[in-house]
């Protein structure tokens, strides 16, 4: 199933040209801000899968990205609605979405990238959905929170209050 | 077609942690009131009603908890550091109240209240005036449940004579004072102060030193040599206007016995609310029970402190209206009756509130007997519009047709009668705190066209002298008065309109019907028939304009003035407060009139003044177009940059496609609020306090703040060590100063 969702991404995005023969395959992910990161990957490609809870009777877009720089997995779920189709997206029209990461700093302490709907602060995103293959490509912000341990530890996450992702897939 | 990594960033984001290394001295440490005051109204509005607009919940901050800076997030179960939510909703916030309180009842930093009009109508002097002023506060602390707790009864101790030991409460405020004071360091008082943000129901008193609950060491230490004994409508003005913000926020709800708030009582108990010893049962905003005993304010010490400052701006009004008047530059004199001042028109006598000259004498009693002379005739317009603002914001608080002000139960309660005069809601001169405000309303706006209209354009000038009676006109208009001038006619025109409510800053204004004071003639010679209100949305249309097709223009710049003779600004200077003073009037302007334009301009010339202003090396905004070598930021300019952050955030960033913008304005008001008003640099940018290498003003081996000179309880500050809290602002009392802003401080950005 995922390899056509690949070969439509490229298509798209690199301008109908060859990809050079070493280029990385998959999905791209760019990551600027409080940490850099450019990936390519399929494992960053996501899936369209049904909503649970809050989001039952939706679809989500789902995306489960290795990002190294942000300490693991970063998460991204936008709810699609009842119908998914084609379109453009936006955090100010979407009524539930998130995306997190937590990267763990020792001792104990944890920079959190986060944003969502129900979150403070809540970041934003764009989506531009081009196909329900699914293929498109996404901007998301994401703030960068210093969690503080109950014993005041801090952390130090870096300057960069917010994390830019850019995803194209 | 998909745009691939397309960004549409309007504010570029800043770069690498800065080679700049900022330094701070502070060049004037005195108080000029009606600065610090307008400063402190704008920092309240960019308190707590900001970080609410950016998501945060303000009880999931602590004032005690250390590090500070932190929001506790319940949905994540976690803490981390929030320097824009902290800054605002706590920090903004609570430094705005301080200085206020420090006017009202510590410092001595005006005329005394036992000598007030109101408070002393038998014009007894010594002993007797402060007996007068001692029942006063008794009622008060009765009918808000504060007696016993912060207010005993009076005379108990020799040093305290009213029943709060040392409270010295004012009624006029002075022009400018030196406010060094000696607080002390004791905490053997046990004092435990409370609030509607610390009620004591949830148990979250917090043990301070004992200022907080003794006032005695809050005063001026030299206070004839440290004062200016000038008394001027700006002063006034703006230290009204902060009194009715925070008035309106503490009458939004009622209290019981344990300070858990009273949304409601029965109609028929109303009266009875504030009465010594009552049991009424009220209903919270569930409408869950409340303990018997309903008290007003929404603490004990806010109840008891609302009432305090409307009855000092109760008498300031009766002073300026009845005594405080001037029809010939030399001698004062006051209107025949409130009503008289009410019905003032341009037909009448030209009659204007000149500056104050205040004398004392020592009549025995602990306060001194005030007695006063006209200064001088001269009249300046951000004074004038100051003075209107103040009673707006009071008139609301009285208006019972503004259903979520004066109308709510909890500002009935209070004018009543009892404690508060009730009024008939009629523009008719009764002797009320309603219609001494519309007395006030009336004549400053009056006044504003007579002296300050220019005769060719209708605009107005800034500056009026006097040659004899006769105004003798400047010809400039500053773009910060205009900017204020364009808030204050809005003010007015909400609160006539019963519009004006807690922190409705940024709603949107819905169409005006009559006002009451429509019903009096204003033989305008411009055009007879034409009313108070329609003159109020001349006067704020014809400055809108100014400033959208003269003082701005599309390409966002923005300049400092305008010469009504020349008709041409007053100078080509690119200017820091031109920018945020013109993006804070055509906000002001837009939400009065709806007219889209004048806010698509307001973002022009804000993101000019991003790109232009912020030296993004040092990430401050300075004066002059960036890079500079040094800012200076007065509380004036603090507020001014501050303000339009905040409005712009609030107005533009808010919408629907302005949320590329939230982000780099949280960074930017974090940035703000910590290095100018705490003195903070963080020069790594890792949002930790390197402590303190990263304070930018210690002397002596102290931490000295920013603007912000010093702090206490509420922003963390506890008592017992120098900064406790390590934010680079130390305690009141290892500064020797209150809790308030610098009147200038320059930092000095130096590069590596």
């Amino acid at each position: 199933m995922r390899r056509p969702l690949v070969v439509a991404c490229l298509a798209a995005c690199g301008g109908g040209t060859s990809a050079p023969p070493d280029a990385p395959t998959g999905c791209g992910v760019e990551l600027s801000g409080n940490r850099d990161e450019a990936t390519s990957s399929p494992a960053s490609c996501p899936t369209l899968v049904p909503g649970v809870g809050a989001t039952e009777g939706g679809t989500l877009l789902h995306f489960t990205i290795a990002a190294r720089s942000l300490g693991g997995d970063l998460a991204i779920d936008i709810d699609l609605g009842p119908a998914p189709a084609p379109g453009s997206f936006a955090s100010g029209t979407t009524e539930l979405w998130s995306a997190m990461a937590v990267m763990e700093v020792p001792p104990g302490g944890a920079c959190v990238f986060l944003a969502g709907n129900n979150t403070t602060p809540a970041g934003y995103f764009t989506l531009e959905l081009a196909t329900l293959d699914p293929h498109g490509e996404l901007s998301l912000e994401l703030a960068v929170l210093p969690r503080v341990e109950d014993d005041g530890a801090q952390t130090d996450c870096g300057p960069g209050t917010t994390e830019a992702v850019h995803i194209t897939f | 077609m998909i745009a691939c990594g397309s960004h549409d960033l309007p504010v570029t984001p800043d770069a690498a942690p800065a080679s700049v290394e900022i330094t701070a001295t502070v060049e004037r440490a005195r108080v000029v009131t009606r600065d610090h005051m307008l400063a402190a109204g704008e920092m309240q509005i960019s308190g707590e009603p900001l970080a609410e607009a950016m998501g945060r919940v303000v009880a999931n901050y602590s004032r005690f908890r250390i590090p500070g800076d932190l929001y506790f997030d319940p949905q994540m179960a976690l803490s981390w550091i929030d320097l824009a939510g902290f800054s605002t909703g706590i920090e903004s916030y609570e430094y705005s109240k301080q200085p206020m309180n420090n006017l009202m009842f510590e410092s001595g930093a005006g005329t005394a209240l036992a000598y007030g009009p109101l408070v002393d109508p038998d014009h007894a002097t010594g002993a007797a005036a402060t007996a007068h002023l001692a029942a006063l506060v008794q009622k008060f602390a009765f009918a808000a449940h504060t007696h016993g707790r912060f207010v005993f009864d009076a005379g108990s101790a020799a040093d305290n004579p009213l029943g709060w030991p040392g409270i010295w409460p004012t009624a006029h405020v002075f022009a400018s004072f030196d406010p060094a004071i000696d607080p002390t360091h004791e905490m053997r008082l046990a004092c435990a102060i409370t609030s509607d943000d610390n009620p004591g129901s949830m148990g979250l008193s917090v043990t301070s030193a004992d200022y907080e609950c003794d006032a005695t060491s809050l005063h001026l230490r030299d206070r004839a040599a440290q004062i200016e004994p000038t008394l001027t409508i700006g002063a006034d003005g703006f230290s009204a206007w902060k009194y009715g913000l925070w008035v309106i926020n503490y009458l939004q709800v009622m209290h019981d016995t344990v300070e858990a708030p009273v949304a409601t009582v029965e109609p028929d108990e109303l009266a009875a609310v504030g009465s010594a010893g009552n049991t009424i049962v009220g209903a919270d905003e569930d409408g869950v029970e409340t303990r018997p005993g309903t008290y007003l304010g929404s603490s004990d010490i806010e109840g008891f402190q609302a009432q305090m400052f409307l009855a000092s701006a109760d008498n300031r009004a009766d002073d300026w209206i009845s005594r405080l008047t001037t029809t010939d530059g030399v001698a004062l004199s006051g209107f025949a009756t409130i009503g008289a001042a009410i019905a003032y028109d341009h037909a009448a006598p030209l009659r204007w509130f000149p500056s104050i000259h205040v004398t004392e004498d020592d009549a025995g009693g602990g306060f001194p007997r005030p007695a006063y002379t006209l200064a001088s005739p001269a009249s300046e317009l951000l004074d004038t519009i100051g003075l209107a603002m103040g009673y707006a914001e009071l008139y609301a608080l009285t208006d019972t047709s503004n259903a979520a002000v004066g109308g709510a139960q909890s500002a009935r309660a209070m004018f009543d009668g009892d404690p508060f005069a009730a009024d008939d809601q009629l523009a008719d001169g009764e002797a009320t705190l309603h219609d001494r405000a519309l007395a006030i309303i009336r004549v400053a706006l009056v006044d504003l066209d007579r002296l300050h209209g220019d005769q060719a354009t209708g605009l107005l000038v800034d500056t009026v002298t006097f040659s004899g009676a006769a105004p003798v006109r400047g010809h400039t208009l500053s773009t910060t008065s205009l900017a204020y001038t364009l808030l204050g006619l809005r003010t007015v025109r909400r609160s006539l309109g019963g519009q004006l409510e807690l922190y409705s800053n940024n709603t949107p204004d819905t169409a005006l019907g009559p006002t009451s004071l429509d019903a009096f003639p204003l033989h305008d010679p411009g055009d007879p028939a034409r009313t108070f209100s329609e003159r109020l949305d001349q006067l704020l249309r014809a400055h809108a304009d100014l400033l959208f097709d003269h003082l701005t223009d599309a390409t966002g710049r923005a300049w400092s003035g305008w010469d009504v003779a020349a008709n041409a600004p007053v100078d080509d200077a690119d200017t820091l407060d031109a920018h945020a003073a013109a993006v804070r009037g055509l906000l002001a302007a837009y939400l009065a009139t709806g007219d889209v334009r004048y806010r698509d301009r307001a973002v022009a010339v804000f993101d000019r003044m991003d790109a232009v202003f912020f030296d993004r090396d040092a990430r401050i905004y300075v004066a002059t177009p960036a890079p500079a070598d040094s800012v200076e930021y007065t509380p004036l300019r603090f507020v001014l940059v501050q303000s339009a952050l905040r409005d712009i955030y609030e107005l533009i960033a808010r919408r629907p496609g302005g949320e590329p913008r939230v982000a780099t304005l949280e960074d930017r008001i974090a940035r703000l609020d910590k290095l100018v008003l705490d003195g903070w640099d963080d020069r790594d940018q890792n949002r930790i306090v390197d402590y303190p290498a990263e304070c930018v003003r210690v002397v002596d081996g102290i931490p000295r703040g920013g603007l912000q000179v010093a702090e206490r309880t509420l922003t963390g500050e506890v008592g017992g060590e120098q900064d406790r809290d390590r934010d680079c602002v130390p305690e009141i009392d290892d500064a020797h100063l209150p809790a308030g802003l610098a009147d200038s401080i320059t930092f000095h950005l130096v590069r590596r």
